[in-house]
């Protein structure tokens, strides 16, 4: 309901302007390049610290969303285009991988494979400056807003299945939300114009960094201190492909 | 100044972790009793394990995780005893110890045993190393028995490995005070039971782990020499015949009932006033055809104690057609206890303990050599031990083994009929040989151990199962 009002009052507010303006409907969908590594060491009760080390490999994974805005043409009388609109994004940034060493403080033990998915869905609101003189419209992109990172399915099994070590209770998901930003550059070019209804249709790709905030894992039975495995920077590369609709 | 605590604390584990990608150590030692082992499918297994806190720190709230696996499928039937592990406290380098107990049935044919330890409340674990993980072999038949002890005041009927001697978990339920005769199935699935002081007999079912009573009506005028003291209801021998179909029980007066296991309840009760009036062992012939029974001149009141019957018994070995149920032959011997077939089915072999109203405890003793087609004596010999009360045969029929009420066992060759005494630490009574003829197990009313009995190399070893016990029969399978 609070979206909507925003959503609404936003593009009323551009829209009693004196620009000629236009309403775009997007979807959107690309791969992402992203290393989030997770915090390294957790206290888990007043004797036993684990270390937990990231593998520095960067994981590929896939972004999707959908969006609504509003455009405003040759703002200032210049060929600058300038939209606003709200953007919802689902982000599964694959898995975070890592190296187990239980009880690190307590000696050198034998070690365990840990991995854990990373996901996260976002709302961001995103002003986009278009460079509109050229058949290919170059532009700018920046966005605001929050992300609900969930950390789930912690899995661990021993890196060497011939020593001790065995999988201890795990982890256990969560969802948390974070503030969420996000810069970008790309072009976008108009695929056709319906005459008949009067709708610009364009495709854009773009280059963009995105950032979610923090995730955390749920504590499992047994760890008494308040120490947490988590990610405190969930971030990825993205490149994306966009159809939008406008008129 | 706590943060630069924490960087320090950091680059020490960072330190930590770069070392340990050279060396690493389980967090707990885990060590098995043995490497390998083998388990029937009715059959039970025991490795004992001893777990080591391998780290700087003390590790409270211990859990053992007995059927944890790696690898493979899951292990069924699997316990703990004698665990001192479980919820324990261990300093560094401290250790405790505990039993795996594990069931061969719905076992695949090769377990690997992979117990998991994890130390406070199980925030860490370990399993034993691959090259300490227990092998267990799982075969189709009884080629690992186990051997059945009546614990006489505790009331429980106590497995034991045979293999390696080990207890296995004991089952409730049982009064032995009259006696604690037990018989075990050819396969090992069933252990007969004569609960001789509630007057019914328990079949155990090993594959199930589950118990069956059979009441046994006692006779009237057992019932009335019971009520006088004078004798027990039931002396408890029992058998049950190779094909498994039929089960005997001397009633402890002057009958045997006869139990049909495919139809699960007492089919007759032979009695003659003549031949059967002290029933006590039973054997049966190798091809099931017939029983055997002695009479002895004891009864058994209470608690295992034992005393001469004020009514002699008439002395008699009695074979009996399984066929028929009817008695086919009878010899008079004298008092007479434990009893046995050769392998072959031609001999029985009978304990004599003096003539008919002889007290057994102090008598001389001998092992009466009969022919079982006609019952004939084929050779008596003589002993050097006092109250012989038991014997039992190798299964390549070349040596008999004689319990007596003076600390030794007879060891008796059948070719020459010569014998030799070995010395034991407590007072034997029943005995009963491994099906391949490398132990025998011997049980001991006076104390809380048994007796092993290495047959290669005439050794006998000792195990505390915690009570006496008065069992005899057949009761290893």
């Amino acid at each position: 309901m609070i979206t909507r009002i925003v959503i609404a009052t936003a593009l009323s507010a551009l829209s009693v302007s004196c620009y000629a303006n236009k309403v775009d409907l997007s979807i959107m969908g690309g791969g992402t390049l992203s290393n989030s590594s997770n915090r390294s060491t957790v206290q888990i009760n007043n004797v036993v610290t684990n270390y937990y080390k990231p593998s520095s490999n960067n994981t590929i994974g896939s972004l999707a969303g959908i969006g609504v805005g509003h455009t405003f043409e040759n703002i200032f009388n210049r060929p600058f285009n300038f939209s606003i609109g709200l953007s919802a994004y689902y982000a599964d940034l694959d898995k975070v991988r890592g190296t187990e060493y239980p009880f690190a403080n307590g000696g050198n033990f034998d070690t365990l494979d840990y991995q854990f998915n990373v996901k996260s869905s976002s709302v961001m609101l995103e002003p986009r400056f278009i460079y509109s003189h050229c058949a290919w419209q170059p532009y700018l992109l920046a966005g605001v807003g929050i992300a609900w990172n969930r950390l789930d399915n912690y899995q661990e099994q021993p890196s060497n299945p011939a020593l001790s070590a065995a999988p201890a209770p795990f982890y256990k998901s969560n969802t948390r939300s974070s503030f969420a930003y996000e810069a970008g550059i790309g072009v976008q070019h108009s695929l056709f114009h319906d005459q008949k209804h009067n709708v610009d249709y364009l495709a854009s790709l773009d280059y963009r960094y995105m950032n979610f905030g923090a995730g955390r894992l749920v504590n499992f039975p047994g760890m008494t201190s308040n120490d947490y495995l988590g990610v405190p920077n969930i971030n990825l590369q993205a490149l994306m492909l966009s159809l939008k609709a406008s008129f | 100044m706590n943060a630069i605590k924490k960087l320090f604390y950091i680059n020490t584990l960072m330190l930590v972790v770069a070392a340990s990608s050279a060396y690493a150590a389980p967090v707990f030692v885990v060590t098995p009793s043995i490497l390998t082992d083998t388990v029937n499918l009715n059959g039970m297994g025991v490795v004992k394990y001893t777990v080591t806190n391998n780290t700087s720190q003390t590790i409270n709230q211990i859990t053992v995780n007995p059927a944890y696996q790696t690898t493979g499928s899951s292990l069924s039937g699997t316990s703990l005893q004698n665990d001192s592990c479980s919820n324990a406290t261990l300093a560094s380098q401290a250790s405790c110890t505990f039993q795996l107990v594990f069931s061969g049935a719905q076992q695949t044919a090769a377990v690997t045993l992979s117990p998991k330890i994890c130390g406070f409340n199980g925030i860490f674990c370990s399993v034993p190393v691959l090259t300490l993980r227990t092998q267990v072999t799982v075969v189709s038949q009884a080629s690992v028995p186990n051997a059945y002890f009546g614990l006489s005041n505790l009331g429980q009927l106590q497995p034991i490995l045979t293999s390696t001697n080990a207890l296995l978990p004991s089952i409730s339920g049982f009064n032995f005070s009259g006696g604690a005769g037990i018989a075990v199935s050819k396969d090992g699935t069933k252990v007969y039971v004569a609960n001789t002081g509630l007057h019914n007999m328990i079949i155990y079912n090993v594959t199930q782990g589950t118990t069956t009573t059979v009441p046994l009506a006692l006779p009237l005028h057992a019932a009335q020499r019971e009520r006088s003291h004078t004798v027990s209801a039931l002396l408890g021998g029992i058998a049950v015949t190779p094909d498994g179909s039929k089960v005997y029980i001397t009633d402890g007066s002057n009958g045997i009932w006869v139990y049909n296991t495919s139809l699960g309840q007492i089919v007759a009760n032979i009695t003659n006033p003549t031949y059967l009036t002290r029933p006590f062992a039973i054997a049966a012939s190798p091809d099931g055809a017939f029983i055997y029974v002695s009479s002895l001149n004891i009864v058994t009141t209470t608690a295992g104690k034992q005393q001469s019957h004020r009514v002699p018994a008439a002395g008699y070995v009695v074979a009996i057609s399984t066929a028929t149920n009817s008695i086919t032959n009878a010899v008079q011997v004298g008092s007479s206890g434990g009893i046995a077939v050769s392998p072959d089915g031609s001999q029985l072999y009978v304990v004599g303990v003096g003539p008919v109203g002889h007290h057994f405890r102090g008598a001389s003793s001998n092992l009466l050599i009969l022919n079982t087609s006609s019952l004939s004596t084929v050779a008596t010999v003589s002993l050097a031990g006092l109250g012989a009360t038991f014997v039992a045969v190798a299964p390549n029929g070349n040596t008999a083994y004689v319990t007596d009420n003076t600390q030794n066992i007879s060891v008796i060759n059948l070719a020459t009929l010569t014998h030799t005494e070995i010395p034991l630490t407590l007072t034997p009574y029943g005995i009963a040989v491994t099906p391949d003829g490398s132990k025998a197990f011997i049980s001991s009313f006076t104390g809380t151990n048994i007796g092993v009995l290495n047959i290669g190399s005439g050794a006998v070893s000792y195990v505390n199962v915690g009570d006496s016990q008065s069992t005899f029969g057949s009761f290893i399978g």
